[in-house]
């Protein structure tokens, strides 16, 4: 996923206020690239994955806090994907069809890893504190954050995540990091948008308690 | 948190999601993408020549076998011959002693009545006739001899009174003891 380049740092905060929504111009592409796949073009299938795989790592990513399990579920994603793609109907959008397929399959990962995995604080990303955009950003937004140590509050941030349920965790990174609203949400997860809304608002109430510091 | 302001609730809660929004920033490097498909084009091509050598396996065993040189009587031969081995091992097992279940249902035993063979040359009159014994001969010919007047009628009739009842010596010897009431004893 591209974000767009931020000129100001006050852009970038209101940027920071407004979710990202999936374009609805792209789901007319996306038709058309799936019918080619579906008659067997696989280069269609490989426009389709270097467009979604910035997407969906951001959302497997922040569901496991992991690089190396992210890139193997996101490879068994689209190979699942690309094996299931003639039974694709059209019914919902491709957008909301890998979407599924990825969040059901990285909860059943967590699942399984659950049983015997603790995640330690040395799995958050290291990468980010020298991302110029992540630095304009969190140096512009002095009326929130407090001046931190970058790395420090992405830790911070990742640890906070951590600590909530897998459920809650799905729902923060697909409304709050992910940009979708409650009805992409809910088609998803497969639940109502009134337990997309609940479960959004615990999530919240749990994150301002673990990231008291930062927010107050 | 309950006691806060509905107002400065809400802005926290937005506090929140900027600082969570924070995170889309953490995207994988550069190359990324272009280096995971690769990685996805290499497990789909070993997926592929996985299944296509299974199907080459396959496809050189079937041939092996059908261009095997083995001539038909030969192994018509040796059908035979499996064909008759495996119905000897079966009639062996079959000779085998059984072994009964209990869920069998019980035979019923038909009892017959016991009847004895019995030996008749055993008892005392079966060779009566042929025993040579005189004295019982003699006695049976003496009873016939004594009966046989009495049934031709030569006896004689007994007179109507009772005062007359007098048999005639011979007769006396020859007639039949008969109990007299009166005198109390045998009559002779």
């Amino acid at each position: 996923m591209q974000e767009p380049s931020l000129s100001a740092p006050a852009a970038a905060i209101a940027s920071l206020n407004e979710p990202t929504h999936a374009p609805n111009s792209s789901a007319a592409e996306d038709r058309i690239l799936v019918e080619r796949a579906q008659g067997g073009d696989t280069h269609a299938f490989d426009d389709l994955v270097r467009k979604y795989t910035p997407k969906l790592y951001g959302l497997v990513y922040n569901m496991t806090s992991n690089r190396e399990d992210t890139a193997d579920l996101l490879q068994d994603v689209f190979a699942k994907a690309y094996r299931s793609i003639k039974r694709f109907m059209g019914k919902s959008s491709f957008y909301t069809w890998i979407y599924s397929i990825a969040v059901n399959m990285t909860l059943n990962f967590l699942k399984k890893r659950g049983r015997y995995h603790k995640v330690s604080l040395d799995d958050v990303d290291t990468g980010i504190e020298n991302d110029p955009e992540f630095i304009r950003v969190t140096t512009a937004n002095t009326g929130t954050l407090r001046e931190v140590n970058i790395h420090e509050l992405q830790k911070r941030l990742n640890a906070a995540m951590m600590k909530l349920s897998e459920d809650h965790r799905t729902v923060v990174t697909l409304y709050d990091v992910q940009g979708l609203q409650h009805a992409e949400i809910s088609k998803i997860l497969g639940v109502s948008e009134g337990t997309v809304r609940s479960r959004l608002f615990y999530a919240h109430r749990l994150l301002q308690t673990y990231l008291e510091d930062f927010v107050k | 948190m309950n006691n806060q302001n509905p107002q400065d609730a809400m802005s926290e809660f937005e506090n929140i999601q900027r600082l969570m929004r924070l995170k889309r920033f953490e995207q994988p490097e550069e190359g990324f993408t272009e280096k995971f498909l690769k990685e996805f084009h290499q497990r789909q091509r070993e997926e592929m020549l996985r299944q296509s050598s299974l199907q080459l396996f396959w496809e050189r065993a079937s041939t092996w076998w059908n261009n095997l040189m083995v001539p038909k009587w030969a192994l018509a031969t040796a059908t035979a011959a499996v064909c008759l081995m495996s119905v000897w091992l079966f009639s062996g097992e079959k000779s085998a002693p059984e072994i009964t279940t209990l869920d069998s249902p019980v035979p019923e035993i038909i009892e017959k009545p016991f009847i004895p063979k019995m030996d008749l040359s055993e008892l005392p009159m079966a060779n009566i006739a042929d025993r040579n014994n005189k004295a019982l001969e003699e006695s049976l010919l003496r009873k016939h001899l004594e009966i046989r007047p009495s049934l031709e009628g030569k006896v004689q009739p007994l007179p109507a009174s009772a005062e007359g009842l007098q048999m005639p010596a011979a007769s006396k010897k020859s007639a039949p003891a008969q109990h007299d009431e009166t005198k109390g004893g045998l009559g002779k």
